[in-house]
């Protein structure tokens, strides 16, 4: 459950009505869905959710074979895509957590709004502070603006993409060399029938001479 | 355990040698923590603290100092427990929550791009190990592909000298394959011939 399913806050409190035009999520109504719990408060960081960690997740650097063996080789087998944000995970534990609450914070900002977190951080500190009553969060009624949170938010986003992309993703010209890799090893001959297919047509080939006489 | 650089050879041995072992992939996070005590511990707490710093949430130590100190602005403007100073609670809530999760972004970026450089091995490095492997796993083993060839060859040796001794002499001799025809002015040049 999101903060925009839930409806729009557009009257007066501490911070006075929200400004012609705006609607904000307001994080202290009830969900109108049913549920009277506050979504925000069971998910502070208001993120979705990320990839899912693998446990013990090791990249396999030793593949195995493929048709056949001995004397004669076999074809080698098909070599993994690394997992950089599998390995990264086991280097930096919150990661997933992490990656959620940063692209949630960095939507809301891109969208103008304050973020779940900080509308949560609004409701608790209203139940600390015994401040009863609705409020206004709409980014003017706190001192911002839209226009400042979008162009935060596109600060943000554009030094995020590639802090993510180098780190937890795989380079497109190494997935592409792993691809080209796999794909000659994919349409190798068997070397042992090879082997023996070539065996058998220089014996019929010796023997050629004789047969034609 | 230390990185193996070493590996021993596998299949193979002698005057035909071996098959290059398979290379391990780098431990650079384990490498690490052996010269650096409590890596492991440090990434946790450093993990868990940009998660906490980007959900925004203020810890109940840092609102009760937000609202100690909006109750002394309070006093100090004339307006002590004004709704007035509940405003300036809830907004100064908000920067600091705010202010804390771009600290949280700009910490994520300051964290993750090192712990990606120098605890994982780069995906390049993976690819490269692993198809070196994968060629060496699939690699003939030396010694018997040596003594096979020179099975083939003993067996082409054979062969040939079985043929040419059909019938108690080569096949031209026993008639069995005409010889080809031998011009000797074929190759000479035009007044030679």
């Amino acid at each position: 459950m999101s903060a925009a399913a839930l409806p729009p806050y557009n009257y007066g409190g501490f911070f006075g009505g929200s400004p012609a035009g705006a609607t904000v999520n307001n994080p202290l109504v009830p969900n109108p869905a049913g549920s009277n719990v506050n979504p925000l408060m069971d998910n502070p960081g208001g993120g979705t959710a990320a990839a899912p960690v693998i446990p013990g997740y090791q990249y396999n650097a030793n593949p195995g074979t493929q048709s056949g063996n001995g004397p004669f080789g076999a074809v080698p087998g098909q070599v993994a895509t690394p997992q950089p944000y599998q390995d990264l995970s086991s280097v930096f534990p919150n990661l997933p957590g992490a990656n959620s609450d940063l692209s949630s914070n960095i939507l809301t900002e891109l969208q103008g709004g304050l973020s779940p977190g900080t509308l949560d951080a609004i409701s608790q500190a209203q139940n600390q502070f015994g401040i009863g009553g609705p409020v206004n969060t709409s980014p003017m009624s706190l001192g911002t603006n839209d226009a400042a949170l979008e162009n935060f938010g596109l600060q943000q986003y554009g030094g995020t993409i590639p802090t993510v992309s180098t780190t937890q993703t795989v380079d497109p010209q190494v997935e592409a060399q792993i691809a080209q890799f796999n794909a000659e090893q994919a349409a190798a001959p068997n070397p042992t029938t090879g082997a023996l297919v070539g065996a058998g047509t220089s014996a019929i080939a010796s023997l050629l001479p004789l047969l034609l006489a | 355990m230390p990185y193996n650089a070493s590996p021993q050879p596998t299949s193979g041995n002698g005057v035909f040698g071996s098959v290059p072992n398979a290379v391990a992939l780098p431990q650079p996070y384990q490498a690490f923590g052996q010269v650096f005590p409590g890596t492991q511990s440090n990434q946790t707490a450093a993990s868990s603290d940009i998660l906490h710093e980007l959900s925004g949430q203020l810890s109940p130590e840092t609102l009760a100092s937000i609202q100690n100190q909006d109750a002394a602005w309070g006093v100090a403007s004339g307006m002590p427990g004004s709704g007035v100073e509940q405003n300036k609670e809830l907004l100064d809530v908000a920067n600091a929550s705010q202010a804390q999760q771009q600290q949280g972004a700009s910490n994520y970026k300051g964290i993750v791009s090192p712990s990606s450089q120098y605890f994982t091995v780069a995906p390049s490095v993976e690819a490269e190990i692993a198809e070196a492997n994968a060629v060496a796993n699939a690699a003939p083993n030396p010694t018997l592909a040596g003594l096979t060839n020179i099975g083939s060859h003993i067996a082409g040796l054979g062969l040939g000298y079985a043929m040419n001794n059909l019938g108690g002499g080569n096949l031209y001799q026993s008639g069995a394959v005409s010889p080809p025809p031998v011009d000797y002015g074929a190759d000479l040049p035009p007044d030679m011939g």
